[in-house]
C-alpha cells in the first residue's frame, strides 16, 4: 500500500470528518444544555436529504436554493417534536428522552419510507463542481472538496457564534452549570426548544450537502448517528471542542482504518470509545459533562 | 475508651466520642459539606485522614464505610419512594445481614429482618406508617425515616446531614429529641447551621468558619467564646443582605 | 395467600394451559410458528425487563446477549452435535464471558452512559460478525443449522419446538419471579430508585448491578439459543441496533418492572408486526407513533392498565 493510497483515505476521512462536525456539533449543544440524548438525530439529517431533493423536484429550484431553504423545512418539524415529545418529559429521567426520540427516530424514517419509499437516490453534484481534480495521483471529486469547505465554514460559524454572541454566552453558562439558568434569568425550555431546533437544522443541512456525495436512503442517518455519538462521548458529552476532535478521530480512523483492515476498523474504533469512557467518563479529550 | 473516634484532618480535625452528639456548624460556605463528604467517603481528601475504631477507612466507598460501622443520612432526603417505610428499613436490616446477594427465596420470607425493621420504626415513632409508601410521608416523617435507614445499620457512629433542613419548629424539636436519645445507641455527628437547636442537644460542638475551626468544645464554651460570636453572628449578617 | 394471589395465579396457570393446548385444537401452523416466534421474544424481552425495569439500566445493546447466543449456538450446532442442552450449555458459557467481562467495565456508569456504551458493545459484535467471515460467514450469516434433538430425540419444526419455547419460556418466568422477590431483586429496586442512597446501606451498587447484567444476559442467550434453531441460522442483523430497539419497545409497551408486561408486549410486537407488514407500508412509523405514546402517556405500558383494571375488580369484589 503507498503513500497516495494514505493520503488519499486520509482525504476521505477529512471530507466525512467535516460532515460529521455538524452532526456532533448539534447533538452535543442539546445535551450540554438539556441533557437531551436525541437519537433522532440522524432521521433528521436524513430527513434534510429528502428535502433537498423534494425541493429540486417539486419547484424547480437549482441545487444551492434548495440546500439553503431544506433546513428552513426540517427546522419547524424539530421544534415541533421538542414542544410535542421532549418539552413534557424534561423532568424525568434522561432516558426517558432517549427514549421518545429513539420512537421519533422510528417514526421519521418510517414517513421517509412512506412518502418516498425504500430506494435509494443519489443527486448529481451541480454545475460547475461535477468534474473531478488530480489529487495524491487519483482523480479526485471536486464536489466533495467544496461541501467539505463548506460544512467546515459552518462549523467554525457555529464555534464563533457560541463564543461571541450573548446567547452563545447563556448556553455556555448553562452548558457549564445548569444552576445558572434560573440565576441570569434565562428560559430554559424555550432556549433548548431553539437551540434543538437549529442543531436539527444544521443536521438537515449536512444531509442536504451530502446529498451528491452520499447516496440519500431512508436509513442513512443511523450510521452518522452513531458516529456522532461516538465523536461526542470521546470529546466529553456537551463539550464543543471536544466533539470537534472526536468527529476528526472518528473519521479518520474509519477512513483510514477501513482501507487497511476492512470492517474490522469499526469493531476496534467502537472497542476504543467504550474504554475511553470507561476511564475518562468525561470524554477523552480535556473537561465534559459527566456522563 | 476511645470508641467510635472519627478524626478527619486537613485545617478541620475533630474527634467523635462514644455516645456523644457531635456537632459540626458553621455558617454556608464555611466547608461543613466539604468536610462531611470526606469522613463520609463521597470525596476523597487531598491530605489527611480519616479513622473509624482506629482503622484507616480513607476514601472507602460507601458500602464499605457502613460494614466498618459508619452510618449516614442525606441533606436532601432520599428514601426509596415506590416502596413501603416498612421495607424501606427491611433494606437496611437485610443489608447488615449480609443477605442482600441471596437469589433464591423471598425478601418477605427474611421474617428476622423484617422484625427488626419494626422495631427501629417503633423506637422512632413511625410504626403508625409503617405500611405506607414512603414517597406519601409528610416531610418530616421522611426526615426522621432517613435517621431509621440509617439507625437500622446498627452504626458505631452515624453521621447527620443537616436532619432538620425544612422542618416546622414543632418537628425540629420532635428531631433534636429523637438524635438526643439515639446516642444511647451510637455516637452521632451532626451537621446543622442552625446553632440554636444545636446548642440544645451536643456534648461537643465544632464551629467551622471559611474552611478553618475557630471553637471547639462544650456548648457552654464554645457559646461564649468570642469569636465564635463574632463570626457567627457577622456571617448571619452578610446571610440576610 | 390472599384470594387476589391465588386469583392472579389461576389466571396465570389459566393462560399457559391455553397456550399449551392451541397447536391441539386446530389452530393453523402459521400462526403457531409466529407464536414460537412470539414466545423466544419473550424470554429476551423479560431478561431485558431484569434490567432495565428492574436494575434501572436501560440499554441500547440488548442484541449482543441474543445474536452472540445465536452465533454460538448454532455454529457448535452445526459442527458438533446438535443436542438441544448441550448447544444451551455451550452458548451460555460464551454469553456468560462476554457478560462478565463486558459488564464489569460497563456497569460501571450508569444512565445515558450506560444506554450508548451498551450499544457500542453490540456493534463491536456486530462489526466482528460481518468481519470474520471464516466463522461467520459475513453478511450472508450463518447457514445450515440442524434440528435441535433433546436426549437424541430429533424435535421437529412446529408443534413440538414450540412446546419446547413455551416450557422455556415459562420456567424463564418462574425463575425471574422469584428472583426479583428475593433479598437480590429488592436490593436491585433500591438501586434503581437511588445509587446513592443504596451505597449508603451498605449494598455494593457495582457488584450488584454486574450480577443482573450477567443474569440478563444469560437469559437473553436462551432465547437466542431457541431462535438459531428456530431459523436454522442467523444473521448479523440479529446484532444489530434496530433489534435492540425492538426487544425495548416490547418491554416498554409491555410494561417494564412487571415480568408479564414484556411477555404481552413481545407476543403483540411479533403479531402486530405481521398485521403491519402485510397490511401497511408504514408500519414503522405506526410503530414509532405507538412506542411514543406508551413512553409519553402510559409508562407503565400495557400490563400497568391491565393491572390497575384487574385491582379495581378486587377491589370492587371486596
Amino acid at each position: 500500500m503507498d503513500l497516495n493510497f494514505f493520503l488519499s483515505s486520509a482525504l476521505n476521512g477529512v471530507v466525512y470528518g467535516a460532515f460529521l462536525l455538524l452532526t456532533s456539533l448539534g447533538l452535543s449543544l442539546v445535551f450540554g444544555l438539556g441533557r437531551v440524548v436525541n437519537f433522532a438525530h440522524g432521521a433528521l439529517y436524513a430527513l434534510g436529504g429528502y428535502a433537498v431533493i423534494a425541493i429540486i423536484n417539486q419547484t424547480g429550484a437549482g441545487y444551492w436554493t434548495a440546500l439553503l431553504l431544506a433546513p428552513l423545512a426540517v427546522v419547524p418539524i424539530a421544534i415541533a417534536i421538542e414542544r410535542a415529545t421532549i418539552h413534557p418529559i424534561r423532568n424525568r429521567s434522561d432516558v426517558y428522552t432517549l427514549l421518545v426520540t429513539f420512537g421519533m427516530s422510528f417514526m421519521l424514517i418510517g414517513a421517509i419510507e412512506y412518502v418516498w419509499g425504500t430506494g435509494t437516490t443519489l443527486l448529481k453534484p451541480p454545475a460547475p463542481f461535477e468534474g473531478t481534480v488530480e489529487i495524491f495521483g487519483n482523480q479526485y471529486p471536486l464536489y466533495r472538496l467544496l461541501a467539505a469547505g463548506v460544512s467546515l465554514a459552518v462549523s467554525g460559524g457555529v464555534f464563533a457564534f457560541i463564543q461571541w454572541t450573548p446567547i452563545g454566552l447563556r448556553i455556555r453558562a448553562i452548558t457549564d452549570d445548569p444552576g445558572m439558568a434560573e440565576a441570569i434569568g434565562v428560559n430554559t425550555k424555550w432556549l433548548l426548544t431553539l437551540v434543538f431546533g437549529a442543531a436539527a437544522g444544521l443536521a438537515a443541512f449536512a444531509g442536504a450537502l451530502g446529498a451528491p456525495i452520499f447516496a440519500v436512503h431512508p436509513e442513512m442517518g443511523m450510521g452518522i448517528l452513531l458516529d456522532s455519538f461516538l465523536a461526542v462521548i470521546l470529546g466529553g458529552l456537551g463539550n464543543l471542542p471536544g466533539s470537534a476532535v472526536g468527529a476528526m478521530v472518528v473519521a479518520l480512523t474509519k477512513s483510514i482504518g477501513g482501507g487497511y483492515i476492512a470492517d474490522w476498523s469499526v469493531a476496534v474504533l467502537f472497542a476504543v470509545v467504550a474504554i475511553a469512557l470507561i476511564f475518562r467518563p468525561t470524554g477523552v479529550f480535556g473537561r465534559g459533562r459527566v456522563a | 475508651m476511645m470508641f467510635g473516634a472519627l478524626r478527619a484532618v486537613d485545617d478541620v480535625s475533630l474527634e467523635v466520642q462514644a455516645g456523644h452528639v457531635h456537632s459540626l456548624i458553621g455558617p454556608n460556605g464555611a466547608g461543613k459539606t466539604t468536610a462531611f463528604n470526606c469522613i463520609s467517603g463521597v470525596c476523597r481528601p487531598a491530605g489527611g485522614q480519616v479513622l473509624l475504631n482506629g482503622a484507616d477507612v480513607t476514601g472507602w466507598p460507601s458500602h464499605r464505610l457502613v460494614s466498618a460501622g459508619m452510618a449516614r443520612t442525606f441533606q436532601i432526603t432520599k428514601v426509596f419512594g415506590e416502596l413501603t417505610v416498612l421495607e424501606n428499613v427491611a433494606l437496611a436490616t437485610r443489608s447488615r445481614m449480609g443477605c442482600n446477594l441471596q437469589v433464591w427465596g423471598s425478601a418477605r420470607g427474611r421474617t428476622d429482618a423484617t422484625a427488626q425493621a419494626a422495631e427501629i420504626l417503633k423506637l422512632l415513632g413511625l410504626d403508625g406508617s409503617a405500611d405506607a409508601t414512603a414517597d406519601h410521608l409528610a416531610h418530616g416523617d421522611k426526615r426522621v425515616l432517613e435517621i431509621a435507614i440509617a439507625l437500622a445499620l446498627r452504626p458505631t457512629v452515624l453521621l447527620l446531614d443537616e436532619p432538620t433542613a425544612g422542618m416546622s419548629t414543632g418537628e425540629t424539636q420532635r428531631a433534636a429529641e429523637l438524635i438526643r436519645s439515639i446516642a444511647q445507641r451510637t455516637s452521632v455527628l451532626l451537621v446543622e447551621h442552625d446553632m440554636e437547636m444545636v446548642l440544645g442537644i451536643s456534648d461537643i460542638i465544632t464551629v467551622m468558619t471559611q474552611g478553618r475551626v475557630i471553637a471547639s468544645g462544650p456548648p457552654a464554651v464554645v457559646s461564649a467564646d468570642t469569636r465564635v460570636q463574632d463570626a457567627y453572628l457577622g456571617a448571619v449578617d452578610a446571610w440576610s443582605t | 395467600m390472599t384470594a387476589r394471589e391465588t386469583g392472579t395465579r389461576l389466571l396465570l396457570a389459566a393462560a399457559i394451559a391455553l397456550l399449551a393446548g392451541l397447536p391441539f385444537v386446530g389452530v393453523p401452523q402459521f400462526t403457531i410458528t409466529l407464536l414460537t416466534e412470539a414466545l423466544i421474544f419473550a424470554v429476551w424481552a423479560m431478561s431485558l425487563d431484569l434490567l432495565v425495569g428492574y436494575a434501572g439500566l436501560v440499554t441500547f445493546g440488548h442484541a449482543a446477549a441474543f445474536g452472540l447466543a445465536s452465533y454460538a449456538a448454532g455454529y457448535f450446532a452445526r459442527e458438533v452435535t446438535a443436542d438441544f442442552f448441550v448447544a444451551l450449555l455451550v452458548a451460555e458459557a460464551v454469553v456468560g464471558l462476554v457478560a462478565l467481562t463486558t459488564g464489569f467495565v460497563v456497569t460501571r456508569v450508569s444512565g445515558v452512559a450506560f444506554a450508548i456504551i451498551s450499544l457500542c458493545i453490540a456493534q463491536v459484535l456486530f462489526q466482528v460478525a460481518v468481519a470474520w467471515r471464516s466463522v461467520t460467514q459475513g453478511m450472508d450469516g450463518l447457514v445450515g443449522v440442524p434440528l435441535p434433538s433433546i436426549f437424541g430425540v430429533t424435535l421437529g419444526t412446529g408443534t413440538p419446538f414450540y412446546l419446547l419455547t413455551l416450557a422455556c419460556m415459562v420456567v424463564t418466568y418462574l425463575a425471574l419471579a422469584r428472583l426479583v422477590d428475593s433479598p437480590f431483586g429488592r436490593t436491585l429496586h433500591a438501586i434503581r430508585t437511588s445509587e446513592d442512597r443504596a451505597a449508603a446501606i451498605g449494598i455494593n451498587v457495582r457488584l450488584h448491578k454486574w450480577i443482573a447484567f450477567v443474569i440478563s444476559w444469560a437469559i437473553a442467550g436462551l432465547g437466542g439459543t431457541l431462535m438459531v434453531f428456530m431459523k436454522a441460522g442467523t444473521t448479523p442483523m440479529s446484532l444489530h441496533w434496530a433489534e435492540s430497539g425492538n426487544v425495548l419497545v416490547m418491554a416498554i409497551f409491555g410494561g417494564i418492572g412487571t415480568l408479564l408486561g414484556p411477555v404481552v408486549g413481545a407476543i403483540s410486537f411479533v403479531f402486530l408486526r405481521d398485521e403491519f407488514t402485510t397490511r401497511f407500508t408504514a408500519w414503522q412509523l405506526a410503530f414509532g407513533l405507538v412506542f411514543v405514546v406508551v413512553v409519553l402517556a402510559f409508562p407503565a405500558g400495557l400490563a400497568g392498565i391491565f393491572s390497575r383494571a384487574w385491582n379495581a375488580l378486587w377491589r370492587a369484589r371486596s
